[in-house]
């Protein structure tokens, strides 16, 4: 089931008028919440079902067996480890890793088949796995490390789990700040309602209007089928994947932060213009914030972060880099989106060569053309692919401008999504826009028209891109 | 919020134009083909140029009594063993049982018989299925815009441009295009027929499954679809499709082949007949059914 869906919409409906009966019991709300989130889950595949309860049963065991039994706390961390990580490897990297070995042998002159032994149920890699797989992780890592008191109420924790809004593609919530505001009964004002339809449209519009729009462009080049090649032409399709990957993934999480704050709860933002960024070290802190944090509390701290000199740092930083691609998907390709992330990062704390421009928003462009090549690499099909692409990029060849025409109806809205950023620049930029657009109260007119487009100008509904990961 | 919504929705639809591709409806369209109840006297099969070709509503006009008739056409269709066995499961068994089937050289390539779309559909969930059946008759009054269009509608101020089809309840898309251009399709056949070539296996089990069936009773009508004769050049200079052969095949195993003469039709893009022409060859198709009912004891 997803977000923009007609079995979405009913369900909400139904999930969102049943809400309010469910009164100040909290262990009815827990369970309403648990039983309506694995039947969302479940609508995929209900065989899913077992993954992620297993997954969370492990964890909830884990956690009290490390409260209760501080002698062999080791020994249970390890546990939700290896279950969480274990599952993880299984499904989403049993045929990555086969491959690698299989070509580590064939270098030996050893013929080893290993990808045809891996059993059928390992190839299928169940919705949004890493993602519950972080939440689930973190728990025991909180208990663990003695930052958080594990709950009792084994429906208090798979309400925090399974919570449906964000289940398959995040945010990343954390329990330490979830477990807590779902021990509170609150009732959403007026105010807090509005925000949340005002999320939840934005959001659908993101990724109905914006997104949707730009894939059969972005498809028919990375699939080969438009015929189209040459430097003018994969500026533009990279531009407008730049716009597709974000429009989707925060459209996602605009709607899933939407959905909770209708409940009463409240999800940390995911997205914040990332591409109006002047670093890219700005840009990891705008761009899928709950993973990039969890990443630097879990891993980039663990390992020194910056605190031990300036080498600790930068390994640091290239492993919870690498770390953070390897979790986007088993490939080549994601390894060096990574690593392109890694030489540039360091280049820009090495060199600080973003404070020679001071604040000039010059720097907009720069940044967004190092996330734009990376991207050529996270989109590719494989990595001479990516090459290629790369290639066409920066060494100059005609193009037959007449994919103008063809791709207008994708054109025309990358160029929608460029001026909505432009205006946001404006707007946080310029303190005249700003009152101009508090004093007329736009945001009541910016819903009606998404709501509009959503409902006649939306592309051909599509997967989010991140349910992959 | 909801009345400034409502008064915007009201109107797109009082000064927009029905978008050109409704895509609820095209969805409803082929669930209905594909999910279609097996109690129909009269079905016929065939790719793009059946679907959009052949209006059974047209092929009743010349018939009394009416059969129950469906076009189960597909766009790109081909005939495997799977479609042909599709399209006879949904004849009724105490009924006429007449299979009509549109024959085009693209028909028995191995492209056409991967049966894209008519798996597309028949893979959907029960859901989909359940939305594209009942809900679309609301769901269409929302049907998405295409920047395009909306650009030629302030520019012109019409939308008269494009590709139009109006889907049918008999499986049948009434369809033209303005500007017409008979040789749009002529690039993309001499290109697919260079990839793909007629396959002999195909063709092979195709003719033994025909006797099957017309030994199990059901009588199996078979035409050429007309097209633009340059389009019909290209076809039998490069496919490797053999006219003579199959009609004669064909009439061996007692099907009723019909002679279609191409002046009398016309195609809008070289390959697909404009719906007045559909209509003209539904009536044609129509004739030679009332012809077969009246030989049959």
């Amino acid at each position: 089931m997803i977000f923009n869906s007609i079995e979405f919409l009913l369900f909400a409906i139904g999930f969102f008028l049943l809400w309010p009966f469910l009164g100040k019991r909290s262990i009815s709300r827990w369970t309403f919440i648990t039983l309506a989130s694995f039947f969302f889950y479940g609508w995929w595949d209900w065989r899913f079902l077992f993954l992620i309860l297993a997954s969370g049963l492990i964890d909830y065991f884990c956690a009290l067996a490390i409260e209760n039994r501080p002698k062999n706390r080791k020994l249970f961390f390890a546990l939700s480890l290896i279950g969480n990580l274990g599952a993880l490897s299984i499904f989403k990297y049993s045929k990555f890793f086969a491959t690698v070995l299989e070509d580590t042998f064939a270098k030996f002159n050893y013929d080893v088949d290993l990808v045809d032994k891996i059993p059928e149920f390992a190839l299928i890699l169940p919705v949004g796995i890493s993602f519950y797989t972080f939440q689930s992780l973190s728990y025991t890592i909180d208990v663990y490390r003695g930052r958080l008191k594990p709950t009792r109420n084994i429906l208090h924790f798979f309400s925090y789990l399974s919570m449906f809004p964000q289940l398959v593609a995040g945010p990343i919530i954390r329990a330490k700040d979830f477990l807590t505001q779902l021990n509170r009964y609150r009732v959403t004002n007026y105010l807090e309602k509005w925000n949340a339809i005002k999320m939840i449209a934005f959001g659908l519009f993101q990724k109905m209007v914006i997104a949707d729009n730009l894939s059969l462009f972005i498809d028919s080049a990375f699939e080969g089928k438009s015929g189209f090649e040459g430097t003018a032409y994969w500026w533009l399709v990279m531009i407008a994947f730049s716009f597709q990957i974000y429009a989707d993934f925060s459209g996602y999480s605009l709607i899933a932060r939407g959905l909770a704050k209708y409940m009463g709860y409240h999800f940390r933002m995911n997205f914040n213009h990332p591409y109006l960024s002047k670093s890219l070290r700005e840009f990891w802190t705008r761009w899928h914030i709950s993973l990039s944090t969890w990443f630097r509390d879990y891993v980039y701290i663990a390992l020194g972060g910056s605190r031990r000199g300036i080498v600790t740092g930068l390994i640091a930083l290239a492993i919870t880099m690498m770390l953070s691609g390897l979790w986007h998907g088993a490939k080549y390709t994601f390894l060096i989106w990574a690593a392109i992330h890694v030489i540039l990062l360091i280049f820009e704390r090495l060199t600080k060569w973003t404070k020679l421009f001071g604040k000039s928003p010059l720097l907009i462009p720069i940044i967004f053309t190092q996330a734009l090549v990376a991207w050529v690499y996270f989109r590719a099909d494989d990595v001479t692919q990516g090459n290629q692409i790369v290639s066409s990029l920066f060494s100059y060849s005609e193009s037959d401008l007449a994919f103008y025409d063809i791709y207008f109806d994708s054109i025309f809205f990358l160029g929608l999504a460029i001026l909505i950023e432009f205006f946001v620049y404006m707007r946080k930029n310029y303190a005249a826009v700003k009152m101009w657009y508090w004093r007329s109260n736009l945001d009541l007119v910016l819903v009606s028209l998404a709501i509009i487009a959503i409902l006649f100008l939306r592309g051909e509904g599509k997967q989010f891109i991140y349910f992959q990961f | 919020m909801s009345s400034l919504t409502v008064l915007l929705v009201v109107c797109v639809k009082l000064f927009l134009p029905a978008p050109i591709k409704n895509t609820e409806l095209r969805n409803e369209f082929w669930l209905r083909k594909t999910f279609a109840s097996p109690d129909y006297d009269l079905v016929v099969g065939g790719d793009s140029r059946i679907y959009r070709g052949v209006s059974t509503t047209a092929i009743n006009s010349e018939l009394s009594p009416k059969l129950q008739a469906i076009n189960l056409g597909y766009s790109s269709a081909g005939y495997d063993l799977e479609y042909l066995n599709f399209l006879v499961s949904r004849l009724n068994p105490a009924g006429k049982r007449i299979l009509v089937l549109g024959i085009t050289p693209h028909s028995f390539t191995l492209e056409g018989a991967k049966n894209d779309l008519y798996h597309e559909h028949l893979d959907k969930g029960t859901f989909e299925v359940f939305k594209a059946l009942y809900l679309s008759k609301y769901l269409k009054h929302f049907a998405p815009y295409k920047a395009t269009e909306l650009k030629v509608y302030v520019l012109n101020g019409t939308s008269e441009e494009g590709y139009f089809e109006d889907f049918q309840a008999d499986g049948w898309a009434h369809s033209h295009r303005l500007p017409e251009d008979s040789l749009t399709a002529i690039e993309i056949y001499q290109k697919l027929f260079t990839d793909y070539q007629v396959s002999d296996t195909l063709i092979f089990n195709f003719f033994n499954r025909i006797s099957e069936i017309e030994n199990s009773g059901i009588e199996v009508i078979a035409f050429r679809p007309p097209t633009f004769e340059l389009m019909t050049n290209v076809e039998d200079s490069l496919s490797g499709y053999n006219e003579a052969f199959m009609r004669n095949e064909m009439e061996l195993r007692g099907c009723t082949w019909i002679d279609l003469n191409p002046a009398e039709f016309h195609t809008y893009d070289g390959s697909h007949l404009h719906y007045k022409s559909a209509e003209h060859l539904s009536k044609r198709i129509g004739q030679e059914v009332e012809k077969l009912l009246a030989d049959k004891p």
